[in-house]
This record gives C-alpha cells, sequence and structure tokens, in this order.
C-alpha cells in the first residue's frame, strides 16, 4: 500500500469477491450521490484478517426523488433491499434516521449498510475521506485517524480494538496521533465521555 | 519479519496476531499479503452464499426494523 498523498491511497493487490462486490455497489450509488465506507471493512481492505457481514456506508442527505432513482438502479443493478420493498417504506427508513440493507437479490450477506450522515460528526467523514485507488476501480474511505478514533474510543468491542490496532500498525508511517486525539475529544462531545 | 509473540490468553494471542498480521502487511508487498489475504476472503464468501436466512429473518435475529413490505 502507497500514500500516493494525503487524501489517496494505491493499493496494489488482488481483489478479493468482497472487494469486487464493494467496487460494483458503490460504483452505483457514486451515479447519484457521495459516500463514504466507515468502519470494518476500511479494515478488511486494508489487509486486516476478518469476514464481516455488512460493509457500512454514509451518503449525504438526499432529496426523496432523487433517491428513489438511486433505489431503482440499484434494484435493475441486481440488488434488493432486505428492511423493505415499497419506494415509500424504503425512504421512510431514511427520513428515521435507520439504515438501509442492500444486499445482491437473493441473499442476505453480505449487505451493505446504508445510511444518511445526519449528524455534524457524521457529515465530517465527507471532509477527509481518503480514495483508495485498486485495480478496478477508486473507493472512498474514511479518514485512518478517524476510524481508529471511532473503533478505539466509541465502538470499544474486541473486534473494533483489533481493527484499529491493524489500521494503526499497518500505517504507523502515516498515522497523525494528534489527529486521533481531536477526532476522540469529538466524540467526547458528540456521545459523551467515551 | 518480527516472530509471532507468544500470549497468555486468548484477548492477548488475537492482538498478538493483528500485530504480526499487521507488520506483514507493512513490510511485505501488496501482491504477497495480498494473495493470501484474498484467498481467506473468499472463502468466508463462499460460504456465507449457503448463509440460509431469508431478509426478515436476517433482520430479526439483527433485531431491526422490519418493513411491512419486506421480502420475504
Amino acid at each position: 500500500m502507497q500514500f500516493i498523498n494525503e487524501r489517496k491511497i494505491k493499493l496494489e493487490k488482488p481483489l478479493s469477491d468482497l472487494d469486487k462486490l464493494v467496487i460494483r455497489f458503490t460504483n452505483l450509488i457514486k451515479e447519484h450521490t457521495d459516500y463514504v465506507i466507515i468502519s470494518g471493512y476500511v479494515a478488511i481492505l486494508l489487509g486486516r484478517s476478518r469476514g464481516t457481514e455488512d460493509v457500512d456506508l454514509f451518503i449525504k442527505p438526499i432529496p426523496k426523488p432523487l433517491f428513489l432513482t438511486l433505489y431503482h438502479h440499484l434494484k435493475t443493478s441486481g440488488f434488493w433491499c432486505l428492511n423493505a420493498e415499497s419506494d415509500d417504506e424504503v425512504y421512510s427508513y431514511l427520513e428515521e434516521g435507520l439504515a438501509l440493507r442492500f444486499a445482491l437479490q437473493g441473499e442476505t450477506i453480505p449487505n451493505f449498510e446504508l445510511k444518511i450522515a445526519k449528524k455534524r460528526i457524521d457529515q465530517e467523514v465527507f471532509e477527509d475521506f481518503i480514495e483508495v485507488e485498486t485495480k478496478e476501480g477508486i473507493l472512498n474511505i474514511s479518514s485512518l485517524e478517524r476510524q481508529i478514533a471511532f473503533k478505539r474510543y466509541y465502538l470499544k468491542s474486541e473486534k473494533d480494538l483489533e481493527d484499529a490496532r491493524h489500521i494503526e500498525e499497518s500505517f504507523k508511517d502515516h498515522i497523525i496521533t494528534e489527529k486521533i486525539k481531536k477526532y476522540k475529544r469529538l466524540l467526547e462531545l458528540t456521545h459523551g465521555k467515551t | 519479519m518480527e516472530k509471532l509473540k507468544p500470549s497468555l490468553n486468548n484477548a492477548e494471542s488475537r492482538m498478538n496476531f493483528v500485530d504480526y498480521w499487521a507488520n506483514f502487511v507493512r513490510t511485505h508487498s501488496d501482491k504477497e499479503w495480498g494473495e493470501q489475504h484474498t484467498r481467506f476472503i473468499n472463502s468466508l464468501m463462499l460460504s456465507a452464499k449457503s448463509y440460509p436466512f431469508t431478509p426478515r429473518k436476517y433482520l430479526e435475529m439483527k433485531k431491526e426494523k422490519i418493513g411491512s413490505t419486506a421480502p420475504k
């Protein structure tokens, strides 16, 4: 893995079937709105040796007609929504601040957990995300320091602590510790003492 | 290449492996670590294909809201 600049990583590994599926899904999303992948898959893409049942991503707030165009595009491209099928009900999830899960038609795992970034702290992922250039396309992932802070100081499960450690150790020459501390303080302000 | 550190319990063993593997990733080419990694992830993807749950069953297990129009 090579940092081209502070917002771009070149990744020349052979892509897994999961990576290819993520590229296929996000290529559809980005035709309609901006997205950033967060949480576990970020660590997996960057080499963490574990599986996952879902890939989490934020999209920017999107008006209903535009979202429905995206939803129909996903459906005609072989994905289904696990939570609901009707247009109104699918969009109501996003209005309520709930995530929608999409998977390949007929399957449930792996799935994409898509959520609108509504809170300020969530919207900030769009300000400093990283582009990962793979052999078959570009993926937008959350900044590494943000991921480490979120997993280590907010989620805190064994799996999350291991993900944070993997990212920190794999990129120890690039991680800016001060940024991790800054995100930790932001998490404390938003969610209380971590 | 650093050796895998011995550990006293399962949590420490897992974390030591995370360190060992992250060091391998950092010090080897994408091709070298990626081939092993991709084989591992692909095998997990293959077993996920046989996952028998319907969307409703899956959401029920996750304790998430199931829409009235959720696929059966």
